[in-house]
C-alpha cells in the first residue's frame, strides 16, 4: 500500500466512520470508559490551559465530542483528509469547526494560532510516521500531543493492517531511540501521561 | 537613475514574489535583511519558517542585482542598517520597500520620470491598503499624507536613523536643498500609489496585530482586533460588516480616538500586473487560512 491508496482507503470509509462515531458514543457514556488518550488530553488541555485546538485527522469527531460531553470552553478546529469523516464529524457540531484538508499542506501561518496541536490517530494511518512529526515540529507549534505512539527498538517501520474490518491502512511504529534523539523539542514530563507524548518548544 | 531598494523581511511570503516581480527590473540593486527581531526570537525563530527563504534565495537574478543578508535583529532599525553597507556608492535614491508592498509597472516609470524631473530629497508614496481580501482599502487614517515615507536621496555612507518612520541619516549634508514630496502631491501630479496587502491575509493580520500590541503601541489597539473587528468584518453579511464598521469608526486596529476614521471602500481599479497573475492562488490561499482562524 502506498500513501495515495491509503488515502484513498480513509476518503470513502463512510461505514467505517460511522461505526467508529458510533463506538464514540458508547464511550462517551461514561468516564469509566474513556480511553486513555482521551483522558491525556483532557488533562494536558486543563493544565496548560489551552483555549485554541487543533486536532490533526479529526475523524469522527470523538475530541470534538469530548470536549462537549465534559463542558470544555476551548476553540476547536479539526480536520480531516476524509470528506466522509468531515461529514459524520460536523454532524455533532458548528460545520464551521471541521474541515476537509491535507495534513502535508499544514503551514506555519495556519497553525499560528492554535496553542495546542493535536494528533490522536494521525499515526495510525499514515506511512513514515518519523517524517510526519519532523514535519509537523518544523513548523513549531506551540505544543503537540501525539496519541497513542508506538515505540519499537527496530527501526521505525509501518505495519499494515484493516481496520474496522473494512479499511486497509497501516500504523507507524517509531524508533525510540530516533524519537529521543531526534527531536528538536522535549518531552514533558511535569505531569504523566498515559498513553500519549507531549512535545513543547525549547525555546 | 540609480534606485537601491532595501528590504526587511520576516515571514512575510504573502506577495513577496509578486513585490520583487514588480520592483526587478527598475532596480540597480535590491538589498534584502531578513530575519526576526527580538520579539520573535523569544517567539523561537531563528529565521523565516515559511516560504521567504525560498523566496528570495531562488528568485531570478540574471543581472546579480539582489543581495540577501540573514540574521537575527534587535530591533528593525538594526536589520534595516544591516544593508546599508552593500549600497553601491553611485546610488541615486535608496527606496524602502516592504514585502507587501507591490507597484504597478506604469507607476514604477512615472515615480522614476518624476525623481529625475523633480529631484526630490525625499519622497511620501500614498498607499491604497488592501483590507480584509483583494476587494476593499482603506481610506481615511490610512490614506493620511505622508503616511509612508518611501523613497530618499543617497549620499555615499547614508545609514537609517530610524525604521519608523523612515528617516536617513547622511554623513554629509545633502549638498542639495531640502525638497520633499509629499504623498498627496505625488499622487495628484502623477497618480501613483503603493498597491499595499497590508491586511489582507488572516495569518498576516493575526501575527502584525500579535506584533504591534505587544511591541509598537500596546494601548492604542483595539482590544481582541482579529476577532472583533477583521474576522467579523471578513465573515460578516453585508449588514454586520456596516455595524463593524460603525462601532469601531473603520476597521484599522488602532482605537478610532488615536486614528480618527478608516473606513474600508470597495476597490474598482486593477491590482499590479504579478498580483492578477497570480490571483487565483492568492485567494486560495485567503480561503485556507479562512478555514482555520474562523
Amino acid at each position: 500500500m502506498n500513501y495515495s491508496s491509503i488515502a484513498e482507503s480513509w476518503q470513502v470509509a463512510t461505514k467505517t466512520f460511522s461505526e467508529q462515531a458510533d463506538l464514540n458514543t458508547k464511550e462517551l457514556e461514561s468516564e469509566a470508559n474513556y480511553p486513555d488518550h482521551w483522558i491525556d488530553c483532557l488533562n494536558v488541555v486543563n493544565q496548560l490551559k489551552v483555549t485554541t485546538f487543533l486536532d490533526i485527522g479529526s475523524g469522527a469527531g470523538a475530541i470534538y465530542r469530548l470536549f462537549a460531553k465534559n463542558n470544555l470552553k476551548i476553540q476547536y478546529k479539526g480536520f480531516d483528509y476524509s470528506p466522509e469523516a468531515v461529514k459524520i464529524a460536523s454532524s455533532y457540531g458548528d460545520k464551521a469547526n471541521f474541515f476537509q484538508y491535507d495534513f502535508w499542506k499544514l503551514n506555519i501561518n495556519l497553525i499560528a494560532p492554535f496553542d495546542l496541536l493535536y494528533a490522536g490517530a494521525l499515526f495510525d494511518v499514515m506511512r513514515d510516521g518519523d517524517h510526519a512529526i519532523e514535519f509537523l515540529l518544523s513548523l513549531q507549534p506551540k505544543w503537540l500531543l501525539i496519541g497513542r505512539p508506538t515505540f519499537t527498538e527496530k527501526e521505525s517501520y509501518d505495519e499494515e493492517y484493516i481496520a474496522y474490518d473494512s479499511v486497509e491502512t497501516v500504523k507507524h511504529h517509531h524508533n525510540t531511540r530516533w524519537f529521543e534523539k531526534s527531536l528538536n523539542y522535549f518531552k514533558y514530563r511535569s505531569f504523566p501521561l498515559r498513553n500519549s507524548i507531549l512535545l513543547g518548544f525549547n525555546g | 537613475m540609480k534606485i537601491c531598494f532595501g528590504m526587511i523581511v520576516f515571514e512575510g511570503d504573502y506577495v513577496l514574489a509578486e513585490c520583487l516581480r514588480q520592483a526587478y527590473p527598475f532596480a540597480n540593486q535590491i538589498l534584502i535583511s531578513q530575519g526576526p527581531v527580538k520579539f520573535w526570537q523569544q517567539e523561537g525563530r531563528t529565521a523565516s519558517l515559511d516560504k521567504t527563504n525560498y523566496i528570495i534565495n531562488n528568485f531570478p537574478d540574471p543581472d546579480n542585482k539582489i543581495k540577501i543578508i540573514n540574521g537575527l535583529w534587535n530591533e528593525k532599525d538594526d536589520q534595516a542598517n544591516a544593508y546599508c553597507k552593500y549600497i553601491s556608492p553611485d546610488t541615486d535614491y535608496l527606496w524602502n520597500l516592504d514585502s507587501d508592498e507591490v507597484y504597478k509597472t506604469t507607476d514604477l516609470i512615472k515615480i522614476i520620470d518624476y525623481l529625475g524631473s523633480e529631484n526630490p530629497s525625499s519622497v511620501g508614496i500614498r498607499s491604497c491598503s488592501f483590507f480584509g481580501g483583494f476587494n476593499h482599502y482603506l481610506t481615511g487614517f490610512e490614506l493620511k499624507k505622508d503616511n509612508f515615507l518611501r523613497i530618499f536621496k543617497y549620499t555615499n555612507g547614508a545609514t537609517w536613523l530610524t525604521h519608523r518612520p523612515p528617516t536617513l541619516k547622511h554623513v554629509t549634508p545633502l549638498t542639495q536643498q531640502e525638497n520633499h514630496i509629499d504623498s498627496d502631491r505625488l499622487y495628484a501630479d502623477i497618480g501613483a500609489q503603493i498597491y499595499h496587502y497590508s491586511y489582507v491575509f488572516p495569518s498576516q493580520v493575526y501575527k502584525k496585530v500579535n506584533y504591534y500590541k505587544n511591541i509598537v503601541s500596546k494601548d492604542r489597539c483595539i482590544d481582541d482586533y482579529f476577532q472583533k473587528v477583521y474576522l467579523n468584518w471578513v465573515l460578516g453579511t453585508t449588514n454586520r460588516k456596516k455595524e463593524v464598521e460603525q462601532i469601531f469608526k473603520g476597521v484599522h486596529e488602532f482605537k478610532p480616538e488615536y486614528r480618527g476614521e478608516c473606513f474600508p471602500i470597495k476597490f474598482s481599479g486593477e491590482h499590479p500586473e504579478a498580483i492578477n497573475l497570480n490571483m487565483k492562488n492568492l485567494t486560495e490561499r485567503f480561503d485556507n487560512e479562512l478555514l482555520f482562524y474562523r
